[in-house]
C-alpha cells in the first residue's frame, strides 16, 4: 500500500509543469524515504531528478518499494483538474497497475478522485558522481528565467562565465550579441533576492538555450535557483520544492569540435 | 544585318537570335570591361597570364578546364593547387600511376575525367573535345576562337532569346557560331573567360542579377520579361523603373513564324521571367537506384568502394538499414548481413583497409559518406536504442549527451 497526502497540492502541480515539457513519461520510485524521479529527455542531453522527502508530506506511507511508470502528459491533465488550494493524495495498491489521485477541497465539501493507468517503463538509472563544483551561483529564479528568455532571442547557445567579478551570461547570433553581467550583491534585505557566488576557480561553459528555457519552467516552485558549474561537466540547475524536496536539472555542455 | 548566313541555311533562324555588327562591338566591349572590373583571381588564370613556358601554360589551363567541367570554381581551387604541386608538368603527370591520380582527384566527382587527364598525359589527348580544345587554344595560346560551355549557353539563350532545346545539334551549332562571332581577337582568352564567368556570377541559373547586368539592354529575355519582373518585386513596385531608352536595341521581339530557335509561346511561363531561357530539356525520369553496401575497386572508374550490389525493387533486407541518399543513388548500408551477399563479378579484387587507409586512399565522396553514416549510426546505437531526434547543432560547439558524463547505475529493487 502506498499513500502520500500533500496539503499544498499546488506544489505537485508545479512539479509537473516543471518536467512535462522535457519528459513525456517517467517512473516515480516510491520508497520509505520518499518519492524520486530520474529521467533523461528524449535527446539525452539533459537529466531531470526530482526528490520528494517522506517527511515533507502530511501523511506518507509506503509499505513496499514501488515503481510507478506514468505518462506525464496524462498525469498533468489529471492534476489540472484540481483547484489550486486542493489537498492532493496519491494512492496505489502494491503491484497495482493503476494509481489514484484524490483531490479534496479545503472545506472537504468537494472530493474527486481520478484513476490513471500505469506504464511499464524500462528506464536506465544513471549514477550521478559526487562533484565538488568549482562555482555555485545562487540567484533569484525569476532573474535567471528572464536572462535565459532574453538571450535565447540572440542565438541557440548561452555562454555562462563565472569569475571573481561575478557571472556573465552571453549569446551571439545573426542579430548581434548580448551580455548580461551579475555581480555579487553586497547588501540584501531578503536572502532570496541575493546573488551569491561561491567560486574556487573560474569556469566558462556553453549550453543550449532550449534546455535552459525548459528548466526555468520550475521558476514558480522557488524564489531562488542555484547553478553549479565545473569544467567539462554538466551544469546543475536546482530549485527547491517548497519544504519537501528539490528538483535538479543536469545539462550536458556544448564542447568545441576539436575532439570529434 | 545577318552575318554568317551559311549556318542559317539548315533551319530558319530569325535575326533576333543573332548579333548585329554594332552589337558585336558593344557587347564584346561591355563584357571585357565588366570582366576587368569583376574577375576572380584564380590560380590557373595567374599561370595562364604569367607563366612564360607555353606548354606549361597549356597544361595548367587543360587541367583547370577538365576540373571545372560540371564542378564549381570554389571546389576546384584547392584540388587544382594540390594537383599542380604534385605534377607541375605534363611529364610529371605521365609518370604518375592511375591510382595516385585517382587519389588526388578523390572527392571531385566524375572520375573518368581524372583517367582521361592521365591518359592524355601518357598518350596524346583523348577526352579533349571542342570545348576543352577551344578553351586551351584561346586562354593558354591566344587563338581567336570562341568557347561554349553551360554558362555561355545560358547567356546566349537569354540575350538572344533562344528557346530551342539546348541539347539539339542545331542549337549547339548556333551557340558556337555566336561565340566565334563575338570573341575578341585581341584578348580571346580573357573574353572567353569573361563570358563564362559572367554566366557563373551574373547570369546565374537562378535569380540572375539583371539589375546590375551590363547586357540587359541587349537582352531579349530581359526585354520580354521586364514587366512581369517589375511587378513581382516590391521595391520596384514603389519606384517603377523605366526600361532605358536604349531598349529599342531590341526593337521587335516577334520573330519569324517558322523560326527553329524561338521559345514556343506555350512554353513561356511569365513567373519565371528571364529564367525561361535556356529552356529546360525534357527531363527523363531519373531512376532511383538502391545498392546494398557491405561496408572495394569497381563502379566508379577504378576507385575503392565497399562491396555493393544493385537492389531490385522487390529486395527487402531485414537488417538494420542506414540509408545515405545521393543524387539518384540510395545506398542501403547493411551493417550486419546474415544472408551473405554473393561477390559481384565486376570487382577486380578486394582488400581490407583500416579506417585511416580508407580515408587517404582513392575513395569517392559517396563511399566516405557511407562510412560516415555507419559511424554516426553506431554512435547512436551506443547511446540508446530508443532515442529520439538528436538536436542538430550547426555551430562549432558540439552538444554532449548526459550519458557521456553519467554512467548507468545498477537498478534499485
Amino acid at each position: 500500500m502506498f499513500e502520500a497526502r500533500l496539503v499544498h497540492g499546488n506544489l505537485l502541480k508545479k512539479v509537473l509543469d516543471a518536467i512535462k515539457d522535457l519528459l513525456t513519461e517517467a517512473s516515480w520510485d516510491c520508497a520509505d524515504s520518499g518519492i524520486q524521479l530520474q529521467a533523461m529527455d528524449n535527446s539525452h542531453v539533459s537529466l531531470v531528478s526530482v526528490n520528494l522527502r517522506a517527511e515533507g508530506f502530511d501523511k506518507y506511507r509506503c509499505d513496499r518499494n514501488l515503481i510507478m511508470g506514468m505518462d506525464l502528459t496524462s498525469m498533468s491533465k489529471i492534476l489540472k483538474c484540481s483547484a489550486s488550494d486542493d489537498i492532493i493524495t496519491m494512492k496505489a495498491q502494491d503491484n497495482a497497475d493503476t494509481v489514484s489521485f484524490i483531490f479534496e477541497s479545503p472545506s472537504q465539501e468537494k472530493v474527486s478522485d481520478y484513476q490513471m493507468k500505469l506504464m511499464n517503463l524500462d528506464q536506465d538509472h544513471l549514477g550521478i558522481p559526487e562533484t565538488e563544483y568549482a562555482c555555485v551561483i545562487k540567484m533569484p529564479s525569476g532573474e535567471f528565467a528572464r536572462i535565459c528568455r532574453d538571450l535565447s532571442n540572440f542565438g541557440e547557445n548561452i555562454v555562462i562565465a563565472c569569475s571573481k567579478e561575478g557571472v556573465k551570461f552571453s549569446a551571439a547570433g545573426d542579430i548581434g550579441t548580448a551580455n548580461v553581467k551579475l555581480a555579487q550583491t553586497s547588501s540584501v534585505d531578503k536572502e532570496e533576492d541575493a546573488v551569491v557566488i561561491d567560486m574556487q576557480e573560474p569556469v566558462t561553459l556553453t549550453f543550449a538555450c532550449r534546455y535552459l528555457n525548459m528548466f526555468t519552467k520550475a521558476t514558480p516552485l522557488s524564489p531562488q535557483v542555484s547553478l553549479s558549474m565545473h569544467p567539462d561537466v554538466p551544469l546543475v540547475v536546482e530549485y527547491a520544492i517548497g519544504e519537501i524536496g528539490q528538483i535538479q536539472y543536469f545539462l550536458a555542455p556544448k564542447i568545441g569540435d576539436e575532439d570529434s | 544585318m545577318v552575318k554568317n548566313v551559311k549556318k542559317a541555311s539548315a533551319a530558319v533562324i530569325g535575326s533576333l537570335h543573332q548579333f548585329t555588327e554594332d552589337e558585336v562591338v558593344t557587347v564584346r566591349q561591355k563584357l571585357l570591361t565588366w570582366y576587368d572590373a569583376n574577375h576572380r583571381v584564380l590560380p590557373w588564370r595567374t599561370i595562364a597570364a604569367t607563366e612564360p613556358d607555353r606548354s606549361k601554360r597549356a597544361y595548367a589551363v587543360w587541367v583547370s578546364e577538365i576540373m571545372l567541367q560540371q564542378t564549381q570554381v570554389s571546389t576546384v581551387v584547392s584540388y587544382f593547387v594540390k594537383w599542380m604541386a604534385k605534377w607541375p608538368t605534363v611529364e610529371d603527370l605521365a609518370r604518375a600511376t592511375l591510382e595516385e591520380v585517382n587519389q588526388v582527384w578523390a572527392g571531385l566527382g566524375y572520375y573518368s575525367r581524372a583517367r582521361r587527364l592521365h591518359e592524355g598525359a601518357v598518350k596524346h589527348l583523348p577526352g579533349i573535345g571542342r570545348y576543352s580544345g577551344s578553351a586551351i587554344a584561346s586562354i593558354a595560346l591566344g587563338c581567336g576562337v570562341g568557347v561554349v560551355d553551360g554558362n555561355v549557353n545560358r547567356v546566349f539563350a537569354r540575350v538572344r532569346g533562344i528557346g530551342a532545346d539546348i541539347t539539339l545539334q542545331s542549337t549547339t551549332e548556333h551557340m558556337w557560331t555566336l561565340a566565334n562571332q563575338l570573341v575578341d581577337s585581341d584578348r580571346p582568352g580573357d573574353f572567353n573567360q569573361a563570358m563564362m564567368e559572367f554566366g557563373a556570377t551574373v547570369c546565374t541559373p537562378k535569380n540572375p542579377s539583371c539589375n546590375s547586368c551590363p547586357l540587359s539592354v541587349h537582352c531579349v529575355s530581359h526585354h520580354r520579361s521586364g514587366d512581369q519582373q517589375e511587378r513581382a518585386s516590391i521595391t520596384n513596385h514603389f519606384k517603377k523603373r523605366k526600361m532605358p531608352s536604349e531598349s529599342s536595341a531590341v526593337p521587335d521581339i516577334e520573330c519569324l513564324p517558322e523560326c527553329a530557335l524561338c521559345l514556343r509561346k506555350e512554353d513561356w511561363d511569365s513567373s519565371l521571367g528571364v529564367q525561361n531561357y535556356p529552356r529546360k530539356a525534357q527531363k527523363t525520369q531519373s531512376r532511383q537506384k538502391a545498392s546494398a553496401v557491405v561496408v572495394l575497386q569497381g563502379l566508379l572508374a577504378n576507385l575503392w568502394e565497399f562491396p555493393s550490389i544493385a537492389l531490385t525493387d522487390g529486395d527487402s533486407h531485414q537488417e538494420k538499414e542506414v540509408t545515405e541518399q545521393l543524387i539518384n543513388q540510395v545506398y542501403k548500408i547493411l551493417l550486419d548481413d546474415q544472408k551473405g551477399l554473393t561477390w559481384p563479378s565486376r570487382y577486380q579484387g578486394g582488400q581490407w583497409m583500416t579506417r585511416k587507409e580508407f580515408v587517404t586512399s582513392a575513395t569517392s565522396t559517396a563511399m566516405k559518406k557511407v562510412l560516415k553514416a555507419v559511424e554516426v549510426s553506431e554512435e547512436k546505437n551506443k547511446n540508446e536504442k530508443k532515442m529520439g531526434l538528436v538536436e542538430k547543432s550547426p555551430d562549432t560547439k558540439k552538444q554532449k549527451t548526459i550519458s557521456q558524463f553519467f554512467t548507468a547505475a545498477p537498478k534499485k529493487k
